[in-house]
């Protein structure tokens, strides 16, 4: 936040700094399936305004490495500059990664707003919003697989050509794909993964409000997304879109300054600077403070939120439409005095030759993730003593801990559970053919095609300050590897005949598993779906059994 | 219990039974007559490659007094290309619709929906490992590297990424850490780094490697001393190897690419036990301008080996596809193009290259020509002596299965459920005690020969009483055959025509049906009939008929 807010006022000038010093919170934009809807999460870490906690961070980490107190940061100082754990800050002379910055200063040297400039760049603005895969079958991602054109969502035509679209993925070619068929590869599920979670982009139909650029992504979005309220003849939105649950609409009127009932790109940006708040909600969060985090409904303007249930002081549920939001808080203090101490301790256990200090060898048993020895090693003396390793990891833990992450994790069904109608995590020609009629149900806005928010009824929302990545771990790696070790049974209905011929056991013959006359396949297959199900097979045997 | 039982206890009377089955099928297969063998033709253009591949091998068999066996039946065909391209058998469902298809030109539809099929995906990914990765067959430590790669291969042959392309990707495999942002992005993306893995990233070996299987020269004779047969140098040799020079691995034995650093800028590699440093020099004797810009050498090599201008690259190709559909290349041994090597039909060879060249180099392109061509839909069945000479190619030569088609044509007869697996079962799994690992161990042949395929005793014992086949010709066990057996008021007739084309994908002779039917006919009660009918297809699937690719 503070970044955004003190680069695009020093760099870009983009944003007036007062108008965004009105602004009490985060705002986010939820693309629920019928209309856009708005949220404010005011946040508190340690009693005290999110931002200004912030500004104290980033003034103090600023004045720690202006070494000669010159205000700017040289290409020297900027050695000591923390990589925040990000490759490519990592690596690179201090010149290139200045080069990484959106306005790339001109003088070799970083004044105080274009530093935060360069936090920003490197961990994402202070506040971040993270999906989080849960299980494997959501990894698999078929909603992606299945939107053939690409438009975030998949139409009822894209849903009758399933099982073309897929044929290509059922590598042994037994008409049922399960979930190693559909997945993607995983390199090496038990590395050290490059990229932590919290960083990992898995979409969610939230959206950040904050800077220039966020905006105008969301505007594409509203264009894209709410088709039926979009005009693309004057490429604008209708106030209707907007509108919905909100008693008062005279701020959306003033937004339209040419009175035609839609905003424009230019009238919608101006309101989404400024728009009327459908939710506002208060995050507390204890940083360096002990006390239990809560979050609290400050006021609800829109009729479109119902069901309110405060379950405890961390957490609240209710609903937007139909969808059901969980939101809860969490602290994570505990997290960072746990990894200085558990590295304190490992210090001990890798000195090996007990002379209170590593030297690289030890230090490489560390496993300290992505961490060269020389950067911790402050003073070059090629003798790690347990304060350079303290100070280090109060560094780092610090950087991270400064961000506000909110985790979305759907815990509705994904595309793949909702067609796996037998739970055997395959997906069989008959699930794929009825896949359009088990989909109707979803699509909230009937609109014949079904998008990422209509599928995923109930989202769990965390919201915490930024975990050091010893405690980040990949739930996708963990989902993966329970999946697919189950055996799929044989079929038990039907006639032992069609137990047997029923190869890839999915409970229907196909015509291709069928090893007789395909004109006898015809006469058993009663009715023309091109399967024989379990119970054309007992009819036939019956028949066969009188005459 | 019952089979098993059986097979212990009455053990003489099968033999005799079987060995009756054996001797009778073998005559139904060499009594396939040639009158069935122009039932469909397909019909090609004169311009075509398959056609003109057809006019020079014609051409030579004349020269040679070779006389062309008759051209094989739809079932016989329909058998070797799903083998071919698919690596299996053909399910009974379509191979019982190809032969009633009217169509004459079904045998080139048949190809080009086989090449658009997932099988053929799978089937070459086997086949393109082997050849890149032959260690992973031997070597225990290099076998994990093996899914990753296999899952690179997969993506770009099902995106049919042309071969000039595929080479280029894997010699310029990314090493080490990334410094682009839009690779780390995608980091769980495959590669095939595994190339370098497997190789042990020493220049040397990739020299070896990559000559071999991409410019099928065998380079390596020279690292040594000079070649002993031909004109390659040592400093030649070292020369070539340089290009992998500038790859430092950080920790010597680390199986792990991201420890990989590796300089830009001009190679050079110091000859072992001399005092020799060479530069970078590709085996045309040409050398890269380093100075120009700061390039990998690596991707100069890339460059140089799939370029146009280059003698080897799209004859070496050509070959070793030309290898995979015949069990020999018109130079053979394929990575053994030397001046002492001669090519059998150097012009067709030529051809070859040059038709694969001016089509960017697209594998399909090659592979759908060659298999619609005559000579690759010729019978199998020697018809005249001449055609014991299989470098002229007067019949279809008759070829060993690799131990993957083996098993999956198993899986395919038998119904035997597997399900597809993260890791390549066959291989990651071995010891594992499962089907796949233990065909993979027994079947694995490091013969380079497929004309010429060996069984071992293990292997027939492992046929012919391994758990896996009593399994499969067990009524409580098995999938098809006791679908088969248990199906209704079908006719014992209709049952043995299941049989036969389950396993050896064709009808059964009239003499083999009436024989065979006589024979489960005999069966006083139900069980002995199910009896006969297990050992029938026992002997189905035991039999060479089954076993080999013709």
């Amino acid at each position: 936040m503070l970044g955004t807010i003190l680069s695009s006022y020093a760099l870009a000038g983009e944003v007036q700094p007062e108008a965004l010093a009105k602004q009490s919170g985060q705002r986010l934009i939820l693309l629920a399936p019928s209309a856009p809807f708005i949220l404010e999460l005011s946040l508190q870490i340690d009693h005290g305004d999110f931002r200004a906690t912030t500004t104290d961070y980033i003034e103090r980490l600023f004045q720690s490495l202006d070494g000669n107190q010159d205000g700017y940061i040289d290409l020297k100082e900027m050695e000591n500059v923390p990589a925040f754990g990000i490759k490519q800050f990592d690596q690179g002379s201090p010149a290139l990664r200045l080069k990484m910055l959106e306005t790339t200063p001109t003088d070799n040297r970083l004044s105080l707003a274009e530093f935060a400039s360069y936090l920003n760049r490197a961990q994402g603005t202070a506040f971040r919003i993270a999906g989080a895969p849960s299980r494997s079958s959501q990894v698999i991602e078929l909603f992606r697989k299945l939107d053939q054109n690409g438009d975030g969502s998949v139409s009822d035509g894209e849903f009758i050509a399933s099982s073309e679209t897929l044929f290509m993925y059922d590598r042994d070619e037994d008409e049922v794909l399960n979930l190693v068929e559909l997945r993607p590869f995983m390199s090496d599920p038990n590395a050290v993964v490059a990229q932590p979670v919290s960083r990992q982009t898995v979409e969610t139909p939230f959206r950040r409000l904050d800077n220039d650029r966020s905006i105008n992504t969301v505007i594409d979005e509203l264009f894209k997304k709410y088709v039926e309220y979009h005009s693309a003849e004057i490429n604008a939105i209708s106030l209707e879109c907007f509108h919905q649950g909100q008693p008062d609409s005279t701020v959306l009127q003033d937004h339209d300054l040419n009175a035609d009932g839609f905003l424009n790109r230019d009238e919608l940006f101006a309101y989404l600077q400024k728009p009327v708040v459908d939710l506002r909600i208060q995050v507390s969060l204890p940083r360096q403070q002990s006390f239990r985090p809560s979050i609290k409904i400050l006021e609800k303007q829109s009729k479109r939120v119902s069901d309110i249930k405060i379950s405890s002081r961390s957490k609240v549920e209710f609903r937007v439409d139909r969808l059901l939001l969980e939101l809860r808080v969490k602290s994570s203090r505990h997290m960072f005095a746990d990894t200085v101490r558990f590295y304190q301790t490992r210090f001990r256990v890798v000195d090996g030759d007990k002379n209170g200090y590593l030297n690289s060898a030890e230090f490489a048993q560390l496993n300290l993730p992505n961490t060269e020895y020389k950067k911790v090693d402050k003073n070059n003396d090629a003798m790690l003593n347990v304060d350079e390793l303290t100070k280090y990891l109060l560094k780092d833990t610090a950087a991270v801990q400064d961000q506000v992450v909110m985790t979305v994790d759907n815990d509705g069904k994904s595309l793949f559970e909702i067609l796996d109608t037998d739970l055997d995590l395959r997906l069989s020609s008959r699930e794929l053919k009825r896949s359009l009629q088990r989909v109707k149900e979803f699509d909230g806005n009937q609109d014949q095609s079904l998008d990422h928010s209509e599928l995923r009824g109930h989202f769990r929302i965390t919201v915490e300050l930024g975990k050091p990545e010893l405690f980040v771990f990949d739930p996708r790696v963990n989902s993966m590897a329970m999946s697919q070790s189950r055996s799929v049974q044989r079929t038990l209905s039907g006639p032992l005949w069609f137990q047997r011929m029923d190869r890839n056991r999915d409970g229907d013959i196909s015509r291709k598993e069928f090893l007789f006359d395909p004109v006898l396949f015809e006469k058993l297959d009663r009715d023309q779906d091109q399967l024989i199900s379990p119970a054309e097979a007992d009819a036939y045997q019956k028949k066969q059994s009188k005459n | 219990m019952l089979p098993v039982f059986r097979h212990h206890q009455d053990q003489s009377c099968r033999c005799i039974v079987t060995c009756v089955l054996v001797a009778l099928l073998l005559q139904a297969s060499l009594l396939h007559s040639p009158v069935f063998a122009s039932d469909s033709r397909t019909t090609v253009q004169n311009s075509r490659l398959s056609n003109q591949i057809d006019d020079l091998i014609e051409q030579a068999k004349k020269k040679e007094g070779v006389v062309s066996a008759p051209l094989a039946t739809d079932a016989e065909f329909m058998r070797r290309v799903s083998l071919d391209l698919t690596g299996k058998i053909p399910p009974v469902a379509e191979l019982r619709l190809f032969l009633t298809d009217q169509d004459p030109l079904k045998r080139e539809k048949l190809i080009n929906r086989l090449l658009s099929s997932p099988g053929f995906v799978v089937h070459f990914t086997n086949t393109w490992r082997d050849i890149l990765l032959p260690e992973a067959a031997t070597d225990l430590q290099t076998r994990g590297q093996i899914p990753e790669f296999d899952a690179w291969l997969r993506s770009q042959l099902q995106e049919n990424v042309h071969y000039d392309e595929l080479v280029r990707k894997i010699i310029d495999a990314p090493l080490g850490a990334t410094t682009n942002r839009q690779v780390a992005r995608n980091s769980q993306d495959p590669t095939p780094r595994a190339y370098y893995i497997t190789k042990q990233l020493k220049p040397e070996n990739l020299a070896a490697g990559t000559s071999r299987a991409f410019l099928g020269v065998r380079i390596e004779c020279a690292q040594c001393h000079d070649h002993p047969f031909d004109d390659w140098k040592q400093h030649q040799f070292w020369q070539y190897a340089a290009f992998f020079s500038n790859i430092d691995q950080r920790q010597q034995n680390a199986v792990n690419a991201t420890d990989v650093r590796e300089v830009l800028g001009k190679p050079q590699i110091k000859i072992p036990d001399t005092n020799r440093l060479v530069d970078a020099t590709f085996l045309d004797g040409a050398q890269p301008e380093w100075d120009k810009e700061q390039m990998n050498p690596r991707t100069r090599l890339s460059d140089w080996v799939t370029s146009a201008q280059n003698p080897y690259f799209a004859k070496a190709t050509a070959n070793r596809v030309w290898s995979l559909f015949f069990g020999r290349g018109i130079v053979d041994p394929v990575d053994d193009f030397s001046s002492t090597n001669h090519a059998s039909h150097p012009e067709l060879l030529e051809l070859l290259a040059r038709r694969f060249q001016e089509q960017h180099y697209d594998l399909k392109y090659l592979i759908r020509e060659i298999t619609n061509s005559q000579t690759y839909q010729l019978t199998s069945k020697q018809t005249d002596p001449s055609q014991s000479r299989v470098e002229w190619y007067g019949k279809m030569p008759t070829r060993g299965l690799t131990a993957e088609q083996i098993f999956a044509s198993l899986v395919q007869a038998t119904g035997f459920f597997r399900q597809t697996t993260e890791s390549n079962a066959l291989l990651v799994g071995a010891g594992t005690n499962t089907p796949q690992a233990e065909f993979y161990e027994l079947f694995q042949s490091d013969s380079e020969n497929q004309l010429d395929p060996k069984a071992s005793i293990l292997q027939a014992l492992a046929l012919m009483n391994g758990t896996f086949i009593t399994n499969a010709t067990s009524l409580e066990q098995s999938d098809v055959f006791t679908a088969i057996v248990d199906f209704p008021t079908l006719s014992v007739e209709k049952k043995i025509e299941a049989f036969y084309l389950t396993t050896l994908s064709r009808f059964p002779t009239e003499a083999e049906s009436q024989r065979l039917t006589a024979y489960v006919s005999a069966g006083k009660s139900d069980a002995d009939r199910t009896h006969a009918y297990s050992d029938l297809f026992w002997a189905l699937l035991n039999s060479s008929e089954f076993l080999l690719n013709h």
